[in-house]
């Protein structure tokens, strides 16, 4: 039987697009929207509501500022979003050795 | 969850991290900047020489060009980074080397000469194989062949560098100056304005 423990899988990060986006932002130390949405392929309306589940959930933060008198927002990864990005990868590779050990 | 599923999330995962992990496109305003002001100091010294004004006004020459070359470097970082689109550790480390091979050259060309360790004929090709390791670095961390080509073309001089005498190194200094700083630096920025149009339009289609 598989040891796998569904309560383990971190709701906010387990969605396609908010593990994305961490991802992206684990690879850099800041990114903007326009930079994330175009590594995500998301659109603009669905990325909007996925940063703010993000940032609801206190795993990423953000910055507004102003280019060129255009408002920017600039996301990083916080401490927290770090740890559970972790957890979630090293929870995906317990279920793959998991697996491959109940075989 | 399932093992495929887990699976395909960690590959996935995986190459997001990957595509954003790597620098940017160089825009090549620096190696424009930097061989108009180093091919400015070069020509400076070719009619020093000439004119049998060597020693001070050499050394005058080029602590004038550097510091101009190093105060306009400020001001496109300082513009640069108010527009960057993201930070990666890559770009961090291009930044970086060019600083420390900066540095590099600037100690070779006034604390060698000076101190009478590295005479006037090895200042150019030494320079020119610094350039050539920094363009290497760079060249690698932004998967860039082109950026190769310039790397080994510096090395490749730097050691034909070696064999002149005189008031030939200078020349020819000169030469690869434009062929691998300027000509480069033009080919970049074009090549940097073309992939931000591209995104334009893309961006002016998705609307």
């Amino acid at each position: 039987m598989s040891e796998f423990d569904y309560q383990k899988i971190d709701e906010v990060l387990h969605s396609r697009i908010r593990t994305a986006i961490m991802a992206v932002l684990i690879s850099v130390e800041e990114a903007d929207f326009k930079f994330i949405r175009e590594k995500t392929n998301a659109t603009d309306g669905n990325l909007s509501v996925h940063l703010k589940k993000l940032e609801d959930a206190g795993y990423i933060k953000v910055k507004k500022n102003f280019v060129d008198r255009k408002p920017q927002s600039v996301y990083n990864i916080t401490n927290k979003g770090h740890k559970a990005f972790e957890a979630y990868i090293l929870n995906l590779e317990s279920i793959i050795k998991n697996n491959k050990g109940a075989k | 969850m399932t093992n495929h599923t887990a699976e395909s999330e960690l590959i996935y995962i995986k190459k997001i991290i990957d595509d954003s992990r790597q620098a940017t496109l160089d825009n090549g305003k620096y190696y424009i900047l930097w061989g108009v002001v180093v091919g400015i100091a070069s020509i400076l010294t070719y009619f020093g020489v000439k004119q049998r004004l060597e020693g001070n006004f050499i050394n005058w020459v080029w602590m004038n060009c550097i510091v101009i070359g190093w105060i306009f470097s400020f001001i496109f970082m300082f513009k640069d980074r108010k527009k960057e689109r993201n930070k990666t550790f890559a770009g961090k480390m291009i930044g970086h080397t060019w600083v420390g091979a900066g540095i590099t050259m600037a100690v070779i060309a006034f604390v060698g000469i000076p101190a009478k360790v590295i005479p006037y004929d090895a200042i150019c090709p030494v320079i020119a194989a610094v350039a050539g390791g920094a363009n290497y670095i760079s060249s690698r961390l932004q998967k860039s062949g082109f950026i190769l080509i310039v790397a080994i073309g510096w090395w490749i001089g730097s050691g034909i560098l070696f064999y002149l005498n005189g008031i030939d190194v200078i020349l020819a200094y000169g030469i690869m100056l434009s062929l691998f700083s300027i000509v480069p630096g033009i080919v970049l920025y074009y090549r940097w304005k073309k992939e931000l149009s591209d995104e334009s339009l893309n961006e002016v289609k998705s609307a």
